[in-house]
């Protein structure tokens, strides 16, 4: 019972990535992740279960990075429902998280998938921001040189979705 | 007891080994579907869709059009109507739902509803941007009126443009027809064309065709054109800041400004109408804001208004024009007179998207023993309906006072309005119309003088309309009311009776309602009643 008390006052949960490392975090940080969360309660699994809980779909370098996140963000308020109309901001993203997120574009999108599917909800959205900066204001060809990405439409495609999104310029 | 300590560790460490196999099972359920995750690397071509949206959330319109072009994928999401209906309600704030002619588009309907908005903003951006070249420029209205008898008769009118673009208005009418009434056998005029003809160099600054509201129905009845010459006089120069671009003017002396213009820097359509008649004259004005986020109103079409009903004392009118915003206030004007009309709107809104003719609309008074009284002799006076630019513009609609036609109407009712567009098979009511009745009497001030007063609305979110009938007692009740939020101005001229002010309210989206409202004059509470 001791051991069950020190528990209670610092729970800890492991997490163990894809390639099979353990981490170990605080009940509290970990449960940032909803995933995780409703896991635990939907499981009902016991404080004093050691086993590790797997994340098949994160690999121990993006679990790192994630819990590194959730760490210095587990004093945040819950998130709160956005309203659907109104116009979203990509410039209100904390320095800490800038810097955060100053990564190759490979570990951006995974982090981005990371959080989607333990979903955090905070991670996602500066996640998405990001991405969301890295789009605005550039054309469709740079758009595609960023991200690497092939344009697969025949001319004619295109020509015919240049004529739907022709903008009407205002003077 | 050993042996029951063994077991229970047992059947413990089983449990533990099958919670282990419940995690996996369940982590693995939440997994989401998403193209070989494995096997390649996570890049911005095999994100899931539902995360592409996510990040399209954060763009503007323009970018996210940049986005459409990039590759199929991210052109099929990003026409997702979950996206443009917020662009549109941010960006066309006071326009309705889209419906019917915006369905058959190729791609998404709230796609299709931005751009054709943007389209005509952009057109009506153009359009005034064109007006610049008028300052102060003379151009002619020419008015055809056509009989039902064939016969016509042309009528032209002097109008300047001041301050075009930015604060413009048509300062100046003049006839050319020198007598200002139609001929007697010209009385009853079947159609009434009004046509600006600007200098030739200048053919922009007519509207574009897909500028809103370039036509009107027509107005079968008997017409009476000397208000005109009133507006024309009594129209002060620079007196509002409303940019007037067409006027118009139809049967049964309506006459239908559109207004144009821009205003601190964000443009603006706006409309004007006034009925002219020999007993009635109603103006109602409502802005609809084209892009910006907030939407100024124009000024009064209160002063033509005024001059209108003033050429004649039996005139009821009532102009209202609507501004919005904390600063604004606006101001209209009020007549009444002995043969009183219900004047009343129908949300044009409702009427969407298509070119309705027919609209006819009924009054119904319910008395309070239950029985009905339906008049069914309401007009509608301007039918060209859609979307664009002025979505929540109303039809101004009018009922001819049964009582001067000698029909018993018992005053203590209820009204309720319904409408009914025939051709299109629409009908519908008038949300909740309210109205409230005073008694007006000579004191305290004594006969002769005149009072002011306010009248106080609770609750109410926005008035789409206000309308004053007078019991037949009251005579030569002279109201001016400024509209500033739920608080009308009133100054009551010398008169008796009972003043019915009616207020109908936004049947479409309204949230607000009329709790009550009381006329203060001359610091006494004349009447008060609970709607």
């Amino acid at each position: 019972s001791q051991l069950s008390n020190q528990r209670a006052a610092m729970p800890n949960i492991k997490l163990q990535s894809s390639d099979n490392e353990i981490f170990e975090v605080e009940l509290e940080i970990a449960k940032q992740s909803n995933t995780i969360k409703t896991m635990l309660e939907d499981l009902s699994v016991s404080d004093d279960s050691d086993d590790p809980v797997p994340l098949p779909n994160v690999n121990a370098a993006i679990l790192k990075k994630v819990i590194a996140w959730c760490t210095h963000h587990k004093d945040d308020p819950p998130p709160v429902e956005e309203d659907e109309y109104k116009e979203r901001r990509t410039d209100d993203i904390p320095t800490w998280d800038l810097e955060f997120m100053k990564v190759d574009q490979g570990t951006l999108f995974e982090i981005i998938l990371a959080s989607n599917y333990l979903d955090i909800k905070g991670l996602l959205d500066v996640a998405c921001k990001t991405v969301a900066n890295m789009i605005k204001g550039k054309s469709p060809e740079e758009i595609r040189k960023t991200f690497n990405i092939k344009c697969d439409f025949t001319a004619e495609e295109l020509e015919q979705v240049r004529k739907e999104n022709e903008w009407c310029e205002e003077k | 007891l050993k042996q029951s300590v063994m077991s229970s560790r047992q059947s413990r460490g089983a449990n533990s080994r099958l919670q282990q196999a419940d995690v996996s099972n369940w982590l693995q359920s939440r997994q989401r579907p998403s193209k070989s995750r494995a096997a390649a690397a996570a890049t911005a071509d095999n994100l899931p869709p539902e995360i592409l949206l996510q990040i399209f959330r954060y763009m503007s319109p323009r970018t996210l059009v940049s986005c459409s072009l990039v590759c199929s994928q991210w052109s099929d999401i990003a026409a997702s109507e979950s996206l443009w209906r917020p662009i549109c309600h941010r960006c066309f704030p006071k326009q309705p739902e889209p419906f019917g002619i915006e369905l058959g588009a190729a791609c998404g309907v709230w796609k299709a509803t931005f751009f054709n908005r943007l389209r005509k903003h952009a057109a009506s951006r153009k359009y005034l941007s064109s007006l610049s070249n008028f300052s102060n420029r003379d151009f002619r209205v020419t008015l055809d009126f056509i009989g039902s008898s064939g016969r016509s008769l042309e009528a032209s009118l002097t109008a300047r443009v001041r301050n075009p673009g930015r604060h413009s208005s048509i300062v100046a009418f003049s006839s050319s027809a020198g007598q200002n009434c139609l001929p007697s056998d010209m009385r009853t005029v079947s159609r009434i064309i009004c046509r600006a003809s600007f200098p030739a160099a200048h053919p922009d600054l007519l509207p574009p065709a897909d500028c809103p509201r370039r036509s009107v129905e027509l107005f079968n009845r008997a017409t009476s054109c000397q208000p005109l010459t009133k507006l024309a006089r009594d129209s002060r120069a620079g007196a509002n800041d409303a940019n007037c671009v067409t006027v118009r003017l139809l049967g049964d002396g309506l006459l239908i400004g559109e207004w144009t213009g821009e205003r601190d820097g964000k443009s603006e359509l706006a409309f004007v109408r006034l009925l002219l008649s020999h007993e009635l004259a109603v103006a109602a004005a409502r802005t609809a804001a084209l892009g910006g986020s907030g939407s100024a109103g124009l000024a009064d079409g209160a002063s033509g208004a005024k001059a209108a009903a003033g050429s004649s004392k039996n005139a009821t009118t009532v102009s209202k024009s609507i501004r919005r915003g904390a600063s604004s206030t606006s101001s209209a004007s009020v007549r009444s007179a002995r043969n009183s009309s219900l004047v009343a709107a129908v949300p044009a809104a409702a009427l969407l998207p298509t070119q309705v003719t027919g609209l006819s609309a009924s009054l119904i008074l319910k008395e309070h023993r239950g029985q009905e009284f339906v008049f069914n002799t309401w007009r509608c006076v301007d039918l060209l309906l859609p979307d664009g630019g002025g979505g929540g513009d109303w039809l101004a609609c009018q009922l001819i006072d049964p009582r001067q036609r000698g029909e018993h109407v018992p005053y203590d009712c209820e009204p309720e309005f319904r409408w009914r567009a025939g051709a299109a098979g629409l009908e519908g009511r008038v949300g909740d119309a309210c109205y409230c009745d005073f008694l007006l009497h000579s004191g305290p001030s004594g006969a002769g003088c005149a009072k002011t007063g306010v009248v106080t609305l609770w609750s109410i979110s926005e008035p789409a309309f206000f309308a004053a009938a007078s019991d037949k007692e009251v005579d030569g009740a002279e109201i001016e009311y400024e509209y500033d939020g739920p608080r009308l101005s009133l100054s009551i001229g010398n008169s008796t009776g009972r003043l019915r002010l009616l207020v109908v309210k936004d049947a479409i989206g309204a949230r607000g309602y009329l709790v009550g409202a009381w006329l203060q004059l001359n610091s006494h509470y004349l009447a008060l009643r609970e709607a």
